[in-house]
């Protein structure tokens, strides 16, 4: 896909999404094609993030944000990358798969709003994102 | 058909247990995963409180000490693992991982300078040995009698367990650093307290047990097992050059598939119906990790190295409160032996094995090499 064609893409994504009403963007500026993700650590400290791609542990793990370990490299098998997600964002994020559910089952931390972030990818729909680290286990 | 026979397919497939005999005891080895993960977090039922007996066969014969913290149930569990894990997390700084990546590039170096190698002595033993220096922040040179322990302290292939030579090589070690201290391991938990008073020389020795004994085989087969694999499946290599960052996946399904614990034990206090086994009071349990790492309810063509494989859940490190210590070294060796294999070789070629078999009256598994003869080429730039 050639850059314009891709910035296009990423444009209907992001006027899809309804951000520029929902979030107090102006629909006609330009997105952002790299989005951004803030975390929330244990300690209240709030960790932004801009330019974020791909998995978001490993966004989180590369910025060294207190309380993500992701230890297993993102195979969903530590439950080391664990966060809360706001109810707000409840529904773009989605619900956990099978597998997650699973492992954060065993979770003592664990709540209906918690998601392993090595299970998230992160897009434009995505932009904005806030999550909250959750408690070591 | 997969060249990873898994010894525990059928039974999983009819029944959640398996019992086998060990010690002549009847044991229940539970065998799929979300069963080995229920009874991993329920220590009240399937209890680490059993000095020896928490191994399967148990060790009493090869060792005098409790390790700690593994045959310790919560909470005091936790106090006692708080003790040594910042020496655990080590491998996750980066002057620590710096060393381990050179130990590795400097065996591999001379692997490739070399005709042929034995990979399980040539290469895998030493990088386990010294790598445990950096990991307990001892010398380099304490190394150098380490590697003439073998693959297993405790069944070596002459037969005779070097378990008490062991025991009686870390007494020293607390001594000497008791004399001289400093910032490594021994001084550490000479110096450490627990619930207001200094700890035994019995809980010190416990504690080295573990770090020497269960950290090695462990390693050494892992690292033999991945070597053997890029010999067969040179395009994994390419694969992995291509894009580094699929090392991580890719190691955790070494992990899963080449688990060299075939699985731990637990006791339990009272008598206990385990999946319609009845378990009689201070009998134990088998909580089989290598088994649940094959759940087909689980994981897609469980016998297949999918080395992009995710979600990928397994329980190599085990699960719960007692999960693997020495898990970031293994993963930080691991991922730095796949990264330099990229990076150096383009080919491997298997000349000679002699596979290491655990036999049991009720499984035969196939956990790793005694030898492991390759020769190595170098990747021309
Ligand atoms: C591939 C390598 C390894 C594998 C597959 C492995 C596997 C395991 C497993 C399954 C457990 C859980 C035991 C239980 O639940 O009772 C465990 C615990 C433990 N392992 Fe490892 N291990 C590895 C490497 C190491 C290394 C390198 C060290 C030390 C240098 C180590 C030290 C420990 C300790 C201290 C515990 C006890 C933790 C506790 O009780 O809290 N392991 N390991
Ligand atoms: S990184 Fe291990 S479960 Fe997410």
């Amino acid at each position: 896909m050639c850059a314009i064609e891709c910035y296009f893409s990423a444009a209907e994504a992001w006027n899809e999404s309804g951000h520029g009403t929902r979030f107090g963007h102006n629909p006609n500026e330009k997105p952002n094609v790299m989005p951004k993700v803030t975390f929330i650590t244990q300690e209240g400290k709030s960790v932004e993030i801009e330019n974020a791609d791909g998995c978001l542990v490993e966004v989180a793990v590369e910025e060294e944000v207190e309380g993500i370990a992701g230890d297993c490299g993102g195979a969903c098998s530590c439950s080391t990358c664990h966060v809360y997600v706001p109810k707000e964002w409840m529904d773009r994020v989605g619900p956990a798969n099978e597998t997650e559910k699973d492992t954060l089952s065993f979770n003592s931390h664990c709540q209906p709003n918690s998601r392993l972030t090595c299970q998230i990818e992160m897009t434009d729909e995505l932009d904005g994102l806030v999550l909250q680290v959750a408690p070591n286990d | 058909m997969s060249d990873y026979n898994d010894p525990f397919q059928e039974a999983r497939g009819k029944c959640p247990i398996h019992v086998g005999t060990f010690d002549g005891e009847k044991v229940p080895m539970i065998l799929r995963l979300k069963d080995v993960r229920t009874a991993a977090k329920d220590s009240t039922t399937f209890s680490s409180d059993a000095p020896l007996r928490v191994p399967i066969p148990s060790e009493k014969d090869v060792r005098t000490v409790r390790q700690y913290p593994l045959e310790v149930d919560p909470p005091v569990h936790a106090e006692y693992r708080k003790i040594v894990e910042p020496f655990f997390l080590r491998p996750k700084q980066p002057d620590v991982l710096a060393k381990i990546h050179g130990l590795i590039d400097s065996l591999l170096n001379k692997a490739l300078e070399a005709g042929s190698i034995d990979a399980v002595k040539d290469f895998a033993i030493p990088l386990q040995s010294y790598a445990l220096t950096y990991l307990l922040n001892v010398s380099e040179k304490e190394a150098e009698l380490w590697v003439s322990w073998g693959i297993h302290v405790f069944k070596d292939g002459d037969g005779k367990s070097k378990g008490p030579f062991m025991e009686k090589y870390c007494q020293q070690m607390f001594e000497a650093a008791a004399e001289n201290p400093g910032d490594d391991f021994f001084s550490a938990l000479n110096q450490a307290e627990f619930q207001g008073r200094l700890l035994t020389m019995e809980e010190k020795l416990g504690y080295a047990n573990i770090a020497f004994a269960g950290g090695r085989d462990t390693i050494i087969h892992t690292a033999t097992r991945i070597i053997a694999y890029f010999a067969e499946h040179p395009e994994a290599l390419d694969w992995i050059r291509e894009n580094p960052a699929r090392i991580n996946l890719a190691s955790e399904e070494f992990f899963r598939l080449f688990i060299p614990l075939t699985h731990i034990g637990r006791v339990c206090p009272v008598k206990t119906d385990v999946h319609g086994f009845e378990v009689q009071a201070e009998g134990r349990v088998s909580l089989c990790w290598s088994s649940a790492n094959r759940d087909p309810e689980v994981f897609d063509e469980p016998n297949e190295v999918k080395l992009d494989r995710k979600p990928n859940p397994h329980v190599a490190f085990g699960f719960g409160a007692h999960n693997c210590l020495g898990a970031h070294h293994a993963r930080a060796i691991m991922r730095g032996l796949i990264k330099a294999l990229s990076e150096k070789v383009s080919d491997i070629e298997v000349l000679e094995t002699t596979e290491l078999v655990e036999r049991e009256p009720d499984y035969t598994r196939m956990v790793g090499y005694e030898l492991l003869r390759t020769k190595f080429t170098k990747l021309s730039s």
